[in-house]
């Protein structure tokens, strides 16, 4: 796969080749990109470039006539960086034509990231495609690779398993209250604890549009934080107040660091009575557990441990990775798209490069012709008659060409690029 | 003659296509992936098996395994409106089994209609809607018990099937239990009525009916104080469903071709 003679191409290192903390060193933030990307561009006189950096990877994507120093590319790029390139050339990879297009692709559609089907990803790229128009390093190659990029990972979510099955241990935990209650946004829900996982946990609760949520915390300063950064839609609670808080809640998620129990079969028992007997879900996602494994046993209620979560996000993650095969079908098809639209559009230039070719010899010719005195008593409707005449000849051998050599360039890409060396290209290629 | 050929034609054609949505319900039903052809399949022969039953009813005299069958399809309709579908699995072999039975042993009997007269068969009417909703209540019982059952027991292999949430099969199934017993307790009304106003002397069978059927409104009566005042919990109330849907069908078996 090329454009007019240039190689697509991608370089950079990712979480498959580099360790969190050498690609940490690689980050660049938007400013950063949008400062250098210009001027790296033309120092490497690339046609196009886009950088796309993000906690998992740091790439350069671009297109090049001609040879490119790759290394020294990525390096220009990261500039700033201290670490000698010795330190980090073994974690380069450099892939070009249909491989660049294939993984760009693959990114596009999270196939490439650690967690398989993150859908975070595509929104990077489309950022990192946006910072490069903004820049005017993004052409006509780079917005079709976004454009077939865009639409194949929309092909791959919605026809594929990777985007039904969720990896997320806050998600599932809402999953699965949503196998006991049909409308879990109308449910009382109890977030006991307010660290990160709490944080995670009550975050996503409000994602989901829970109404009535409350944050229970031995510290009551740590639930008020929390329910301050999910802006009002949380109430905190002193932990004193948990068997009435029980008795009230549909779904009881705990996430703190306590080493004991917080939550035991006779509190549940208690609020069981004063609920009448309704149906409760807790799950608990905290390590070192918090909520006695006895509960389960208990009518009407029903318990999940970080093991069951994890069980689920396994099998969940299996199912996304046995969907990277179908998945690939569509980068195929992707791929193959591109490639015939690229060859098109090749067609097309190289057509019209021809045309205009052949107009120039015959226009410069017959200016040549008619200027000679053998021709002088020509009137002007006579002279526009050969000129038009000359156009029409033009037309007919371009139509006939363009006919065979689209059928010949179909086939074999070097057709026209042979085609071209047989004439004085207007592009100077 | 042609009548004949019609009525049966139909009846068959309905029978096959409950078969062929309980073959591929019952197929799809424990995988995780469901084929979604599959899914709209069954859908596409349960509704269609629907339709022709409840037209064969309508164009022909009624018999009441054929009327009780397009009962249970259409509270399985009904369901699926309700977005219950996964009751589609219990119905549609249910519908089945008994157009299966109607047309392998009372073929030959005479319908309902040209016997009865019209307070008898608002009578028979009603009993059969009272038990298709008992029906169905058994199927969303089913459904409350497994659904329950993969929680408790944390199949978590199966939590990813498309099942409607806990809270919802226990709503739906009250609302089944509430409407059939009313449609039992006008039936059982009606009857007394018809046997007062045509001072029908009780035999042997008649009176076994009325017991049995007696017996039938006490459990259902049962299960919803049980609910009510008891606050029974919702698997109580499931598996006595399911003791309901049994004596039913006993009754049913048994009375329907003595």
């Amino acid at each position: 796969m090329a454009w007019q003679d240039r190689a697509i191409f991608c370089v950079g290192i990712s979480h498959k080749t580099a360790s969190l903390s050498l690609r940490e060193q690689f980050h660049l933030t938007d400013a950063e990109i949008a400062k250098i990307v210009s001027g790296v561009s033309a120092s490497f006189a690339l046609s196009e470039l886009v950088i796309l950096s993000t906690c998992n990877r740091c790439e350069l994507y671009g297109v090049v006539a001609g040879e490119c120093d790759y290394p020294a590319l990525f390096a220009a790029v990261h500039s700033q960086l201290a670490l000698p390139r010795e330190a980090w050339k073994e974690n380069l990879y450099v892939l070009t034509q249909q491989r660049a297009v294939e993984h760009m692709l693959s990114v596009a559609a999270g196939i490439d990231s650690s967690i398989i089907g993150e859908t975070q990803i595509t929104g990077q790229f489309k950022r990192a495609f946006a910072l490069a128009r903004e820049a005017q390093t993004c052409g006509v190659v780079m917005t079709q690779i976004l454009q077939t990029a865009l639409t194949t990972a929309k092909k791959i979510r919605t026809q594929t398993e990777i985007g039904n099955r969720s990896v997320s241990i806050s998600y599932v935990a809402i999953l699965l209250a949503k196998k006991i209650f049909t409308d879990v946004a109308a449910a009382n829900v109890l977030i006991v604890g307010a660290g990160e996982m709490a944080s995670i946990a009550a975050r996503n609760a409000v994602k989901q549009g829970v109404r009535s949520l409350a944050v229970i915390n031995r510290t009551l300063a740590h639930a008020e934080a929390l329910c301050h950064q999910l802006h009002g839609n949380a109430v905190a609670v002193n932990l004193t107040e948990l068997p009435a808080r029980l008795a009230w809640a549909e779904v009881v998620i705990t996430a703190t660091t306590g080493r004991e129990y917080v939550i035991l079969p006779a509190q549940i028992e208690q609020a069981q009575r004063q609920r009448r007997g309704k149906a409760m879900a807790l799950i608990d996602i905290s390590l070192p557990r918090n909520i006695d494994p006895r509960c389960q046993q208990i009518e009407d209620v029903y318990l999940f441990d970080l093991d069951d979560l994890r069980q689920i996000t396994d099998q969940n993650l299996n199912a996304r990775q046995q969907a990277v095969a179908q998945a690939a079908v569509y980068i195929a098809q992707g791929v193959d798209a591109l490639n015939k639209n690229f060859i098109e559009r090749e067609i097309g230039m190289t057509v019209a490069g021809f045309k205009s070719f052949l107009l120039d010899v015959v226009r410069a010719q017959t200016d040549q012709t008619l200027a000679k005195s053998l021709y002088g008593t020509l009137s002007v409707q006579q002279r526009d008659g050969i000129n038009q005449l000359a156009d029409i000849i033009v037309n007919k051998i371009v139509g006939q060409v363009s006919m065979r050599l689209k059928d010949a360039a179909r086939h074999e890409e070097h057709v026209l690029a042979t085609f071209r060396q047989f004439y004085q290209h207007p592009s100077g290629n | 003659m042609l009548n004949h050929m019609l009525f049966y034609s139909s009846c068959y054609s309905s029978l096959l296509l409950f078969a062929v949505a309980a073959v591929l319900e019952l197929a799809v039903f424990q995988t995780t992936t469901r084929s979604k052809l599959c899914q709209r399949l069954a859908l596409y022969a349960f509704i269609g098996g629907t339709m022709t039953l409840s037209a064969t009813v309508l164009l022909f005299v009624p018999h009441s395994a054929l009327l009780l069958t397009a009962a249970v399809a259409w509270v399985g309709v009904a369901a699926l409106f309700l977005k219950v579908r996964a009751i589609i699995a219990f119905l549609a072999p249910l519908a089945t089994l008994i157009l299966l039975l109607h047309l392998l042993f009372s073929a030959g009997r005479m319908p309902l209609a040209e016997t009865n007269g019209a307070m008898l068969n608002l009578h028979i009417l009603l009993a059969i809607c009272g038990e298709a909703f008992a029906i169905g209540a058994c199927a969303l019982a089913v459904l409350y018990l497994w659904q329950r059952h993969i929680l408790k027991k944390k199949l978590l292999k199966w939590i990813g099937i498309e099942m409607p949430a806990l809270d919802r099969i226990g709503y739906l199934l009250l609302f089944c239990l509430w409407i059939g017993f009313i449609f039992l307790t006008v039936a059982l009304l009606t009857g007394a009525v018809y046997g007062q106003l045509y001072s029908q002397t009780l035999t042997e069978g008649l009176r076994l009916k009325i017991t049995w059927a007696l017996a039938v409104w006490g459990w259902y009566l049962a299960i919803l104080i049980g609910h009510k005042i008891r606050t029974n919990s919702p698997r109580r109330v499931a598996r006595m469903s399911l003791g309901g849907f049994l004596l039913l069908a006993l009754a049913f078996f048994g009375l329907l071709w003595q």
